[in-house]
């Protein structure tokens, strides 16, 4: 199996095979615009928006599911599941949110859809039956909003339904 | 050839360039991770997973939270502004002055209207309430305003007996609103040729085709062809006779590439439904909502999902029914 050399930031090599480096798109694109060759085993690809333990985490989590068919595309903009989130990724993503939000940010960043999809579900669960007050407590975001600007959303909100 | 230089740095991506990376970057990646609930393609991905009360709660946060959570409200979730507390001109102006207000770039989440008539007391649609002229006027003066700016994409009206009691609602709410593109509501007797004669037929997306329905009201259905998206069938709709069916069954049949979802009131009806051998195979649908799941059983899903008609009629639906179904 042809083999890739991927770099974090702070230096740290990873050989990983092609077949599952393939499935970050950023890189496959990558591999593809330079036309790198399966005998180029000491082509490295530096990654310098991720670091070594990120690194690691995602080229687990991209191990686990190699042989996952690729996502469906969605063209559905309803409310998407959150409750089928398979039991070794709920496992895998017990962790530190600073360490969830670092492998979002690295699948955003390579483009790797399912587990953008399964992180991203992850936060949402945190969020969901939560008041305002709960999640700002919750992610530690500053309420930036005026008292108006507060009642204004309010009453707006008050006005919804769902279709 | 300086220029020719500058295209080649061009193809190689950034990130390529040789380790490690300047300190430049790794302050830019630094400020990205402390903001990763304030990147609102990021936000968007996470906010796509919750329902509309959690949106609403999330617009509640913070103003960026607030920005994309109005967005995925308005435009995805298709939220409506719900008319069935309207009491008259008095709560009308109230929220025209509460869409009005420039506080927060005007960014309200409402894609359309909803009436609830059952319970309103909306005095120029209702009947019981004698109505002056100038009471009428004044109403329909506001709610050309409110859809104005709002910017209506559709109506629901909600009620089917409301149209017994006002038969030209219909046309009102074509009359007040130009603009909009989406309707959905209860098609009863009468009623269609409103859309015919104002050439709006292409906006009914949802229809629901009510028992009464006569055999020229669903000849004229199938002749001004609307693109239907979605239908609701009527509880006992076989009892309705088969004149009724056969005109279900034209309209289904007229309707096949775009029907995306069906609504049915309960199990009953759906059972009905798919074992009716007249009925098309619907190859574009893909979601069932049931109303009242009461009588589902977990084990009897399998076979529902294993019958020979509801195979042929819903060949590529994903099983969102049997969700809260534990």
């Amino acid at each position: 199996m042809p083999v890739v050399r991927l770099q974090s930031v702070d230096g740290e090599v990873f050989p990983v095979d092609v077949e599952i480096a393939r499935m970050s798109f950023a890189i496959r694109n990558m591999l593809d615009d330079l036309g790198v060759q399966d005998n180029d085993a000491e082509e490295v690809i530096p990654l310098p928006n991720v670091t070594g333990p990120i690194l690691r985490k995602v080229i687990e989590w991209c191990t686990h599911h190699k042989d996952d068919p690729p996502p469906p595309e969605e063209d559905d903009t309803r409310e998407k599941r959150t409750d089928d989130i398979p039991a070794w990724d709920q496992e895998f993503l017990r962790v530190d949110q600073a360490v969830l939000f670092d492998i979002i940010l690295a699948a955003n960043y390579l483009d790797i859809k399912g587990l953008l999809d399964v992180t991203c579900k992850t936060v949402a669960n945190m969020i969901k039956g939560k008041t305002p007050e709960e999640i700002r407590k919750l992610f530690n975001i500053k309420n930036d909003f005026t008292p108006a600007e507060e009642e204004q959303i309010r009453k707006e909100n008050e006005w919804c339904e769902e279709k | 050839m300086p220029k020719k230089v500058k295209r080649q740095k061009k193809v190689t991506p950034t990130w390529a360039k040789s380790c490690p990376a300047e300190t430049q970057e790794l302050q830019e990646s630094a400020f990205f991770k402390s903001n990763i609930l304030s990147n609102p393609l990021l936000v968007f991905e996470i906010f796509n997973h919750l329902s509309v009360s959690d949106l609403l709660s999330c617009s509640l946060v913070c103003k960026k939270w607030n920005a994309v959570s109005r967005e995925i409200l308005r435009r995805h979730r298709g939220t409506y502004l719900r008319f069935s507390s309207i009491d008259g001109i008095r709560s009308l102006e109230s929220l025209l002055e509460l869409i009005d207000n420039p506080i927060l770039n005007n960014n309200h989440p409402f894609n359309g209207v909803s009436f609830g008539f059952c319970d309103a007391h909306f005095h120029i649609f209702n009947k019981k309430f004698k109505t002056t002229q100038k009471t009428k006027a004044k109403t329909l003066e506001l709610l050309a305003e409110i859809y104005e700016r709002i910017k209506v994409k559709g109506i629901i009206l909600n009620v089917s007996q409301f149209y017994i009691r006002s038969p030209s609602l219909v046309k009102m709410a074509l009359d007040v609103c130009p603009s909009m593109t989406e309707w959905f509501m209860p098609i009863l007797q009468g009623h269609f040729r409103d859309f015919v004669d104002t050439n709006r037929v292409s906006m009914i997306k949802k229809m629901e085709i009510c028992g009464d329905i006569s055999s020229e009201e669903a000849s004229l259905i199938e002749e001004a062809s609307p693109i239907l998206r979605e239908l609701k069938i009527p509880s006992n709709f076989q009892l309705y006779g088969i004149l009724f069916t056969e005109c279900l069954t034209r309209i289904i049949v007229s309707n096949v590439p775009s029907l995306k979802v069906f609504h049915f009131p309960s199990i009953e009806t759906f059972k009905k439904f798919y074992q009716t051998e007249e009925f098309p195979t619907l190859v574009n649908v893909r979601l069932i909502h049931i109303r009242d799941r009461s009588f589902l059983k977990p084990e009897s899903i399998d076979a529902i999902i294993d019958s020979p008609g509801y195979r042929r009629i819903f060949p590529n639906v994903k099983l969102p029914w049997t969700q809260t179904l534990s």
